[in-house]
């Protein structure tokens, strides 16, 4: 039962993904100026984010769970929100260069100093710096229990920062500063079709990687 | 209550007894602003706000990372006294108060050296402008007390502390700026509570969240 339904959300998110690369490329969009085509990165770029944000959601609550539990069970618990961190980095980064691409063709630069950008790159700062911590402590114990107070203390500012703060400033970014998000207007149903596939299929891509990941670990340790 | 008397005795005794600590901050902060002075002698509003930021970013760096700095023998003492998260609010309002102050410093300095920007001549301006430093500052001061009891644990290095503190203090900075940009064009209280609480946030948010976290952070 549980092998069936194993395979039955993995080839899910396969074929969601499948889905949303096929028609995100060959179905039509709304005409809408500046944006044009580039609209399409919709599918390919929000559903990073989202991924991202899932991973790390995850990595939390291994974190938290490690923090709860003793000896090697916290350890197991700390390497999952390990890997599930360094997954929602990769992720990060997918998002950040999709995101860029947009940007050149739309606001007309790669990089502004935008909060939501500012937002981003703090989001992968913090991640990175979570990683630096674990490499600078030794004992396994304490790179558990130090690892997981910083993620838990850090996943809270984060959100905070990419949530709330870009919504107090102007931004260019669509959904924030006065600008309409996708979801408003610009996103039709026929676009929601394709979008909402990409974002479910994407997050579970992710968590099979994670979990693909942590088999591995296990049989390398 | 006896107890919390008892902590706070001892963190004054040990400010006190620290004073060519404090001496130390506040003559990083005069030798940066001077250095800034000579390198940039008429910055323009933005600018002179920017160069304020990083003197009292890095001059409360410099405060936070000696807060977890003590003996393991007055550690074993202040474990007994106190749980992780009063010793952890203990600290916080060390470095708060030491931030603060050299905030206040770092802006006198600037007055002195600079002069104000033109909009902010009037005093209903210069209010504005340090209540925003002032928070701004407590609020960088808060995250980073957290981060030195975490650097501390992981073996005291400096550029942990650093690595570990700067993305997290990105926000504050943003917010803190804002507010600050906002004082120093005079604008109205009202345009300004917004920024304000929003570091006021980043003050209390930290704070909350050390609390709930230190005990397994603390935990031997």
């Amino acid at each position: 039962m549980n092998n069936r339904l194993s395979f039955a959300w993995k080839f899910s998110a396969a074929a969601l993904v499948s889905y949303s690369m096929i028609a995100g490329l060959a179905s039509s969009v709304p005409r809408l100026f500046i944006l044009n085509e580039t609209i399409r990165n919709l599918y390919f770029h929000v559903p990073m984010w989202f991924t991202m944000i899932a991973l790390m959601a995850v990595s939390l609550k291994h974190s938290l769970a490690s923090l709860r539990k003793p000896g090697l069970a916290a350890l197991e618990l700390d390497r999952k929100a390990q890997l599930a961190a360094e997954v929602a980095l990769v992720f990060a980064a997918l998002g950040l260069f999709t995101g860029m691409i947009w940007a050149r063709f739309t606001w007309g630069a790669f990089w502004t100093n935008d909060p939501k950008l500012n937002g981003t790159a703090v989001a992968i700062l913090i991640y990175l710096a979570y990683f630096v911590l674990r490499s600078s402590v030794e004992d396994p114990e304490k790179r558990a229990r130090l690892a997981g107070t910083y993620n838990v203390f850090a996943f809270v500012l984060m959100i905070v920062f990419i949530g709330v703060l870009p919504r107090m400033t102007d931004s260019l970014h669509p959904g924030n500063g006065g600008n309409p998000a996708f979801g408003s207007y610009d996103l039709d149903s026929a676009m929601r079709a394709v979008f909402y596939p990409a974002v479910f299929g994407w997050i579970g891509i992710g968590l099979w990687i994670v979990e693909l990941r942590v088999r591995l670990s296990r049989l390398t340790n | 209550m006896n107890r919390w008397l008892l902590l706070g005795r001892w963190a004054l005794q040990g400010g006190l007894r620290n004073r060519r600590q404090s001496l130390q901050f506040f003559m990083f902060t005069a030798v940066s602003t001077y250095l800034v002075y000579t390198m940039v002698p008429a910055p323009s509003p933005s600018v002179w706000l920017a160069l304020l930021w990083v003197v009292v970013l890095f001059s409360a760096m410099q405060s936070a990372f000696r807060a977890f700095h003590e003996p393991d023998s007055l550690w074993a003492y202040l474990n007994q006294l106190a749980s992780p998260a009063e010793l952890l609010w203990m600290k916080s309002t060390l470095v708060v108060t030491n931030t603060a102050a050299t905030a206040s410093a770092a802006l006198l300095l600037f007055c002195l050296f600079f002069g104000l920007p033109p909009s902010a001549y009037s005093l209903n301006a210069l209010l504005k402008i340090a209540a925003s430093i002032l928070l701004g500052s407590m609020a960088l001061a808060s995250t980073m007390s957290f981060t030195s009891a975490l650097a501390s644990r992981a073996g005291a290095n400096p550029t942990l502390m650093a690595t570990l503190s700067i993305p997290l203090l990105l926000p504050t900075v943003l917010v803190a700026r804002r507010a600050s940009s906002l004082a120093l064009a005079n604008q109205d209280w009202a345009e300004l509570a917004l920024p304000l609480f929003g570091e006021l946030a980043m003050l209390g948010l930290p704070l909350a969240l050390g609390s709930l976290l230190m005990p397994y952070l603390w935990k031997q």
